[in-house]
């Protein structure tokens, strides 16, 4: 028994036993379970349509026709975050017209499940989307505020939605 | 012993760090609008050239030294349109080659002159009639560009007396 101590133990039974799980562990990443993967798909743009100065128009997240709407596909848990302008802008961004996002102008619908969610656009919103739900669409409702001097023309601005799929494993 | 080797690598599992994994992805969708324009356009003056000696001819200038004055009830003179606007403006104009005596049928030669001015009746800056524009001093601001109409009626003896007319049709468009 005692010549099963030192180093002889590890060539030895449980010795080789201990040097593959090191070795397994430390050769490469740790096999992650089912990976979630969302694409993300702008389908709709926020269309103000034609406005008049000084009046606001409210386009609703409801608004089938005018609201933004961006489709995820996929699944997992995700973080989707809008990059939000603060106005739109004219010609060569000389001119701008100011833009607000109210803490309903968030809403996700989950077709499956017909469940919704109502969030403010200017934070982070997180959720799941479990696989084989048919993913998640993401709607954007928002305001235009032109002022009673506001220069007519052409306006517009990009909205950027980053979806960040997170998964964890040990 | 091998209560040593679960131990190390109890340890050695201890010892990693969770891994996670996140994947990003991201989309752009546009914001658009549109702001409308104000404008509108009203005649305040007709063009008149008064009454002519038989076979006379007459100008009417709408600019230069010798621009005319805006016309009155009973006074010949020149024609205005008065356009509000808070954006900038192209101008068409169809011009009629002739006024016509409505009775006989008779007409005169006639050529038009126009002339855009900051005020009513004010001095003015020749343009030609047919296709021309004017700016906004600052866009979004609502004002008043005034488009001041002359010509030259060239008389003939053998169309006779009577009176002779003919429109003069603009059109206004704002653009950017």
């Amino acid at each position: 028994m005692a010549e099963r101590t030192g180093a002889r133990a590890l060539r030895r039974g449980g010795g080789a036993w201990l040097l593959a799980a090191l070795a397994s562990l430390l050769a490469g990443p740790c096999p992650a379970p089912a990976q979630g993967t969302v694409s993300v798909l702008p389908v709709q743009g926020l269309r103000f349509g034609v406005l008049s100065s000084g009046i606001p128009t409210v386009i609703s997240p409801l608004d089938a026709g005018r609201r933004a709407v961006v489709e995820l596909v996929g699944s997992g848990q995700v973080s989707v975050t809008f990059e939000l302008p603060a106005a739109l802008r004219a010609g060569s961004g000389s001119r701008s017209l100011p833009l607000r996002f109210g803490p309903a102008d968030g809403r996700v619908t989950f077709p499956h499940s017909g469940r919704v969610l109502v969030f403010d656009p200017s934070l982070p919103v997180s959720f799941a989307i479990p696989p084989g739900s048919g993913g998640a669409t993401v709607y954007l409702g928002g305001s235009a505020e032109p002022g009673p001097r506001q220069a007519p023309g052409a306006y517009d601005a990009g909205i950027t939605v980053t979806v960040v799929v997170s998964n964890s494993a040990t | 012993m091998k209560k040593l080797a679960l131990s190390l690598a109890a340890l050695a599992v201890a010892a990693l760090p969770a891994v996670s994994h996140a994947q990003t992805a991201s989309a752009t969708v546009t914001a658009s609008a549109t702001v409308q324009a104000s404008l509108t356009a009203t005649t305040t003056h007709q063009l008149k050239f008064g009454t002519l000696a038989m076979g006379a001819s007459s100008t009417l200038a709408s600019s230069g030294g010798s621009q005319a004055a805006l016309s009155g009830l009973a006074t010949a003179g020149l024609g205005q349109v008065q356009v509000s606007h808070n954006s900038n403006v192209t101008v068409t104009a169809t011009v009629p080659a002739v006024l016509t005596n409505a009775v006989s049928g008779n007409t005169l030669g006639f050529a038009a002159n126009c002339a855009t001015a900051s005020s009513s009746g004010g001095t003015g800056t020749s343009v030609t009639c047919a296709s021309f524009s004017f700016n906004a001093a600052t866009p979004g601001t609502s004002q008043s560009t005034y488009v001041l109409v002359g010509g030259t009626v060239t008389g003939s003896a053998a169309a006779g007396v009577g009176t002779f007319t003919g429109d003069i049709d603009f059109t206004f468009t704002a653009s950017n």
